[in-house]
Parts: C-alpha cells; structure tokens; sequence
C-alpha cells in the first residue's frame, strides 16, 4: 500500500517529506498534521478557551451598556449582534468544544485504547471546529471598519427565530455566516460524535465490560447519541433557511403559507437535547472527581448510568416547554409540561447519589473538589428555576425576562463551566506532568463563585420584575438600577478571576510542582500511565477486573473487611522518556483532514458572495477527502 | 481487528450515520408533509390558472392538470431499484472473489445512478419550464429541497461507485478488501430506501 | 419481487379506489418493500444486533419526534 509515496512520483516524494517532517515531536508541522487523540485535545482546550474570552469580552461589553439606565454605550443594533454572537459563541464555541476537548483527552485512555477509533476523523472535526469559528466570527468584520462600530455580526439571537432571520427583517449577510458557521460545526461536531461512538464501544480494554466503564466515559457515548441524532435536525432548518434567504424559497415565508412555527419545532427539536449535550459531559466529570476527592466509589453506579441514559432518551419529549406561548394549545403544553417535570426526576437522582459520595467520605478540599460544590449547589439552583419553568403559567410570566437569563446561566455556567474548569485541574497534570498551583486555583475558585453569584443571581429578581431580555436598555424607577449595577460588577470579578487562572495556568506550565502519574491517588486508568501520557498511551493493553479498574490494582480489602493499599502496587517508578514505544504501530500524522476541512469555510464564503469561490471550496474538499482515502493510515517502516 | 463488539468500526461507523441520515431525512420529509396541500392556495400572483400542482384536479369544475409525470418517475424509480440489486450482485462477486464480476455489477450499478440522477435533472428542468421554481410556492420550495438533497446523496453515491471501480482497476480491492464494497452498498441500498419513502409519500399519494 | 410491487403500487395510483383505501395500500405497500431492501439487501436480518438497534432507533426517533411536532402545528402525515 505505497500508495502516494511511490519513489519516482515527484508529488509522492513531496507528500512523503511533508509528512517526514510532522514527525519531529517538536516541530509546529506535528501538531498541524497530529492524528494523536491527546494533541488533538489540547488544541480543542486552548482554541475553546480563546473563544471563551472572546465570548467573555462581548458579555462584558453587554454587561456595560446595561450597567446605567439610558445608557448609550452601545447602540440596539451594536446590542443585538453583540448579544447573538455571545450566546452563539458560548453554546457552540466553548462549551461543546471545551467538553470534546476532555472527550479526546481522556476517553481513550480511560477505557484503554491506544487512540480513537478513526484518528483522521478526529483530527478532521477538529480543523472543521476552528474553521467554523473562525467563519462565524469573521461575520464581525463584514460591515465596514469595526472600530467605528460598524459590527457585522448575525443579530437575530442564538435561537433564530423566522421570520426575523429573513432578508427582509435580517439584511446584510450575518444571518448568511451564522447559518453557514453553524453547518460547519454541525459537520465538525457530527464526526466527533460518530468516532467516539465507536471507541467506546468498539475500543476498550479486555475485561471493560459496559457496566464498569467511567461515568464519563458513559456519560460521552450518551452526549455522543445526542450529538448525531440532534444535529441533523438544525442542519435541515439551517439549510432551509439558507435556501429561503439565498435563492428565495419559502419555508418559512408567512406571505405563502410558510410557518415560523416550523423553525421554531425544528430548532427545539435540537435545542434540547443539544441543552443535555452541553451539561451531560460535565456531570460525567464530576461523577470522576467527587468520589476520587472522596476517597469513596460513586454511591449508586448504576443509578447515575441509568439516570444519565434516560435523560438522553427523555430529552426528545421535552423540547415544547421552550414554545409555551406560541399557541400550540392547552394538550400540547400540559403534556410536555408533565414530560419536562419527568425529566428532573433522573436528575435529582444524579445529584442525590453526588451528595452520598461525599457524606462520609475523607474529603480532600482541593481546587477539582471545590469546582465540583460549586457544580453541584450552582446547578441545583438553575435546576430548581428550571422547574419553575415547567409549569406553563408560571413560565407565561417569565417568558423573555432575565429570569430565563438567570436560570440558564445557572446551569450552563454555574453547571457546564464549573465542571470543565474541575476537569481541567484534575486532568492538568495528567498531560503536562505539573500540578497548577492550589493557592490561585482556590482564588480562582472564590473569585469565580463570588463573581457568578453577583451577576446572575440578580437577574432572577430583576426578571420577576419584569426586566426583559435581548432589550438593549431600560428606565429609571423601574427597580432595576441597583440589580444591574450588581450584575455588572459580578461580570468583571468573573473575568478578573479568568486572568487568575490565565496567571496560574501559564506559572504552573512553567514551574509547576511536578505531579508523577498519580497526584490525587484517583480510581480511573489514565492515572496508572505516567504524566505526560507517552504518545503511545499503554506500553501494553491493560486487562480490567473491576469498575474503578486503577484502584483495584492499588488497594484490596484484607480478611477484616478493610480496605488496604496493596504493597508495591503502582509505584511511581521510572518516568517514561517517551522512547520506549518504538514497537508499537501508531497512525501516522496526516495533512488531509486539514486539507478537507479547509474546503468547508471556502464553500461557505462562495455561497455567500461568488459561485466560483463554492467550486474551489469543492475542490479543496474533494483533494483532502480523496488524498485521505488513498493514503494509508500507518506507513511501514 | 478484534473490538470489544466483534463488529468491524467502519462498519459501526456507516450504521451510525445511516441512523443519523433517519434524522436528517425525516427532518426533510416532515417539512414537506407540513405543507402539502397547501401549495394550490396562495398562488404567487392570486390567480388560480398560473398556480402549478402536483397532481391532477378540479377545482370549482375546472380542470387542471398536474405536473407529475407518473409513469416516468415510475420508471426512475424503478432502475433505482434494480441498481440496488447489481449493487447486492457485486459484492456477493467480491466476496467470492470474482473481481471481474465485481467491476461489470459496479458499473452497472453506477450507471443505473447516474441514469436516476439525469431522469431527476430531465424532471426538474420540465418542471422549471411548466413555472415551478423554488420561489412559486411552497411545493415548490419543499419538493425541490428533499428531492435535490436526495439527488445529492445518489450523485455521492455514484463518484462513491467510479471512484472504486478506478481503484480496483489499480487491483486494489481484492476479496479480503469486500468492506469497501459492503460500505458503500449500505449507503447505497440506503439512498434506495429514501426514494421508496419518497416516491411513495410524494408522487403515489394525492394531497 | 421490488419490481412486481413497484408495478403494483402504479396500478394502484391509477385505479379508482378511496383515498383511505389507497393511501393504506400504498403506505403498506412501500414499508414492505423498504423492509425487504433493509432486511436482505443490508443484511440487517443476518447482521449484528446491534446495527438493527441503531438504525430502528433513528426511524422510530424520525417518526416519533415529527408525528408530534406535525400534530401540534395541525399538520397531517399522510
């Protein structure tokens, strides 16, 4: 199988130097060409955090102009952009991609697989991810120079809604790049979903039988369900939206019979089980690190398993509860008002059997552990105003106030980034070999506890008295002076503890206390490799036995019942120079996916402005695509 | 190689995107079922005359006629079909090794695609001519976007197709290699059954 | 046998039967097909389980879901 590297063939041989030169290990060309699950991983991380602060900057941005009644900092049209890419930024650039990072860091090494299923693929949805962030955000730079408030960016809400998107309500190309970004990041996030499908249940280690894998590990098969299942869905909308501005068809063109209603089903339809896409991950690691900081296997296994797969199938009979006052009717809204109350129910079982972790457990306050509280209490209260939300009348009362902004908030910060933030100082050390320093990891902590409460708990109260959401600004008198002051002020203790974490983050790379394989004496087998994880992962495929299978090799109960740390076991004895794998078949590193992903924004641009740039998109595609089917996956030596 | 399910990961992998396609056809099709039947109302012009169906029919005793054109999609639906059977036929040859049998079924199967695909671009530009664009109405719009999106996916199929019948004139699919062609046979037989929900639900039964 | 149906079904379109009779007919006749394609073509009726799990699982989720959506906004499947 030489395929394209045939001596004589002049592109052969240049291909095959381009490759030659990915295989230095220090080298910017291997990241660039990586198929490695852990590489892969950091560049989600630390690309998912750029957008994070760029998503940040633009709630600061709204947080300013709201801060003051009449204020003028910013105007509706400035607001409604603004706000648009914040929420759009959030959901898809940030926390879908900051939990695919920690899918790819971990889930191969978790259930014992030297990497995932398809590394190409892998290393494809990651190109697509960042191109597809790039194109959305591009769409600020489309108007004119953005200095002089000329911002180009979509502004018709995260969600939207016909017939706003429209041409006639929605000039300008925003709405052309939000659609066409968000395409890109469905087919990014499509292929992430489709490979660690089949990891999980095609890769694992002898002896991992379903029912011993990680909560994580679980928790990513069902997020991954979610993902293909959901997608498809929002692709469809977003193409017929697509049609209907570009080339004037009329889905949902109300003049001919078009229905905005068909969005909306179409949108929900998505939008809730993505809403489970983004918190499952999170609750995933926290079901990792409590009971690792507990010194405790997670109480009830099988519960939170069972309580997590059926809040996967449940999602799909929940999504009216988000077009309660659009009419659809007083069966329609009890039904799902009944579904949605159901869907708490596996819920509060996952947080129950988080709290019997803890109780009684040797709990070490670490930063991962004070993460996880603060997961744990933050989502229980967007949790509980959640299900305020169920109930239809109560939610015709606060329909589009901040006290939805409250509530989602709630879980999808207080929930999903307060769990991701835990991840990343659980696992930091597994992949750099450094511990971050505790003591600005706890300032972290507080500031970032103190900092949310401030912003987003006034917003229940502001919402209650009517404060509406996506309006650009608001009268005196009406009592919301003082809570949007508060708000304001607990959005820059937030992004101050961002640069504290930015502070630790950099020091501890630098000079960080070094960790060895197993800092936290934690139960998953990642902990058993040393750190930073050898590019091969396991030197040899390790056989499990037990749920928890690295504690099992560290400690055994004695004849008294007791458990008791077994002599010798995973010492942390020699640290792997990274050189002893040579043995081992790994995927070669590959340009295509690149290739093939870089089409994909080029198609997107042709279809907004010319047809001929579509063609050399296509073409693009086409060289990446073919290029990766002929070459072979792992070149013989 | 052996997995943790004894099933093959590219194969997992295509079933998975078979399900995820349900999603994204059933997406399709729900938007046309939606709105079918409404298309004779709000014509563009408020005239009835110009208005295009589907189907024949009367309305207010006079009589118009519909666009489809019943016995040719028949037939079109038809050669799809029976590309689905050469496709069964080819890798039944590949699979016991036959290769020469292989490369005649995939090209037959190739070609009765790219005979739907062109019956498809014929219909499209007769119905242009009779008025019905995207724009007109919303049979226009729903019934252009689901058939297009699955002419789409049988024109992949069909470079699927060449592009293996190239590779195995290189002598690069062998017996051992029969997933290719199980592969790709999925996703074709896949697209097949589309169009009988398609065919079914659009051409045979009248709004 | 696909064949003998396909003729069937345009038969049928042409014959003047209710439109209750027909569409029945018609929807019947189009799930068989579908299921012969699926079951002996794709090889689901020998194949893993696991393969025939998946892909009902995204018919019935298709159906499921889009049943509901179109009753809600009056809309009819057939």
């Amino acid at each position: 199988m030489a395929g394209v590297a045939q001596a004589g063939n002049p592109l052969g041989r240049a291909l095959r130097d381009v490759r030659h030169m990915a295989e230095d290990r220090y080298s910017i060309w291997s990241w660039i060409a990586t198929v490695d699950h852990k590489r892969i991983g950091i560049m989600y991380g630390i690309t998912a955090f750029t957008f994070f602060l760029i998503g940040g900057v633009e709630a600061l941005l709204l947080r300013i102009q709201l801060a003051q009644p009449n204020s003028t900092f910013l105007d509706p049209d400035q607001f409604n952009r603004l706000f648009t890419m914040h929420g759009t930024t959030m959901i898809f650039l940030v926390v879908m991609p900051l939990s695919a990072a920690f899918f790819n860091l971990v889930i191969p090494l978790m259930i014992g697989a030297r990497d995932v299923a398809f590394p190409r693929l892998n290393s494809f949805s990651f190109w697509a991810f960042l191109a597809g962030g790039i194109f959305l955000n591009a769409s600020f730079f489309i108007r004119g120079n953005i200095f002089e408030g000329d911002i180009g960016a979509p502004g018709a809400g995260w969600f939207g809604y016909a017939p706003l998107t429209s041409t006639e309500f929605s000039p300008g190309h925003g709405i052309d790049f939000w659609i066409l970004g968000l395409l890109i990041l469905g087919v990014a996030s499509m292929a992430g979903g489709f490979n660690f499908i089949v990891t999980i249940l095609n890769m694992r280690a002898p002896g991992m039988t379903l029912l011993r894998m990680p909560l994580f590990v679980w928790m990513t098969l069902v997020t991954s369900f979610l993902i293909i299942f959901a997608m498809p869905v929002i692709t469809v909308a977003l193409f017929e939206l697509l049609f209907d501005r570009l080339y004037n068809a009329n889905f949902f063109n109300a003049s001919v019979g078009g229905s905005p209603l068909l969005w909306q089903h179409m949108f929900w339809l998505f939008g809730h089980p993505e809403v489970y896409i983004l918190i499952l991950p999170a609750m995933g690691i926290v079901s990792e690190i409590l009971p690792t900081f507990s010194k405790k296997p997670l109480f009830g296994y099988p519960f939170v398993v069972f309580s997590g797969v059926a809040i996967g199938f449940m999602s799909w009979g929940v999504w009216v509860h988000h077009m309660y006052t659009t009419g659809l009717g007083t069966v329609a809204n009890s039904a799902f008002g009944l579904s949605t109350i159901l869907i708490g129910v596996p819920t509060g079982v996952k947080i129950f059997n988080w709290l019997a972790t803890m109780w009684g457990g040797s709990i070490s306050i670490k930063t991962p552990l004070l993460m996880c509280a603060g997961f744990v209490t933050m989502f229980t209260i967007g949790g509980l105003s959640g299900v305020l939300h169920t109930m239809v009348p109560s939610d015709f009362q606060q329909q589009d106030t901040y006290f939805v902004v409250a509530h989602f908030h709630y879980v999808l910060f207080g929930g999903s980034i307060f769990a991701l933030f835990a991840g990343v100082y659980y696992w930091f050390p597994k992949f750099t070999g450094k511990l971050l320093g505790e003591g600005l990891g706890q300032l972290h902590f507080w500031l970032m506890l103190i900092g949310f409460n401030l912003t987003f708990f006034p917003m229940h109260i502001s919402g209650l008295l009517g404060m509406p959401r996506r309006i650009y600004t608001y009268q005196e008198g009406f009592g919301f002076d003082t809570l949007n002051m508060m708000s304001t002020v607990g959005g820059f203790i937030i992004a101050a503890s961002m640069l504290v974490f930015i502070t630790n983050f950099i020091s501890s790379l630098r000079n960080g206390e070094k960790s060895g394989r197993d800092p936290w004496d934690a139960r998953t087998l990642e902990w058993s490799l040393p750190s930073p994880v050898p590019n091969y992962n396991f030197k040899e495929v390790p056989v499990v036995e037990a749920r928890d299978a690295f504690w099992y090799t560290k400690y055994r109960e004695n004849e008294e019942g007791v458990v008791v740390r077994i002599e010798g076991a995973a010492a942390d004895d020699e640290e792997d120079d990274g050189e002893g794998g040579h043995g081992i078949h790994l995927p070669s590193p590959s340009y295509f996916p690149l290739i093939a992903a870089a089409g994909l924004p080029i198609i997107a641009t042709g279809l907004i402005y010319d047809p001929a740039l579509v063609a050399v998109g296509v073409a693009t595609t086409m060289i990446g695509v073919f290029g990766w089917a002929i070459e072979p996956p792992t070149e013989r030596r | 190689m052996a997995t943790s399910t004894g099933v093959d990961n590219r194969k997992l992998f295509m079933w998975l995107f078979l399900a995820s396609e349900c999603l994204f056809f059933g997406s399709l099709i729900a938007a046309y079922l939606l709105y079918r039947g409404q298309h004779g109302v709000p014509c563009m012009d408020g005239d009835l005359s110009t208005c295009v169906f589907p189907t024949d029919r009367t309305i207010n005793g006079v009589e118009y006629e519909g666009i489809f054109d019943i016995p040719f999609t028949s037939v079109s639906a038809f050669v799809l079909l029976m590309s689905s059977v050469s496709m069964v036929l080819a890798l039944a040859a590949i699979q016991r090794g036959n290769v020469r049998a292989m490369r005649i079924w995939l090209f037959t199967t190739a070609a009765l695609g790219a005979l739907f695909v062109g019956g498809q671009a014929f219909e499209f530009t007769e119905f242009y001519r009779e008025g019905l664009t995207l724009e007109t109405n919303l049979f226009g719009t729903t019934f252009y976007v689901l058939t297009g999106f699955h002419g789409a996916h049988v024109t992949i199929g069909v470079l699927v197709l060449f592009s293996l019948l190239i590779w195995s004139s290189r002598g690069k699919i062998q017996a051992k290699d029969s997933l290719n062609i199980e592969l790709a046979g999925l996703y074709w037989h896949f697209v097949d059954i589309v169009w009988i929900v398609i065919f079914t639900l659009i051409y045979l039964i009248q709004p | 046998m696909l064949a003998i149906i396909t003729a069937v079904e345009v038969a049928l379109y042409y014959l003047d039967l209710s439109r209750n009779a027909l569409v029945g007919l018609l929807l019947a006749l189009s799930a068989l097909k579908f299921a012969l394609v699926v079951l002996w073509f794709m090889h689901l009726r020998f194949d893993n389980r696991l393969f025939s799990t998946l892909f009902v699982g995204g018919i019935v989720l298709a159906i499921g879901i889009f049943t509901v959506a179109l009753s809600t906004v009056g809309g009819k499947l057939v």
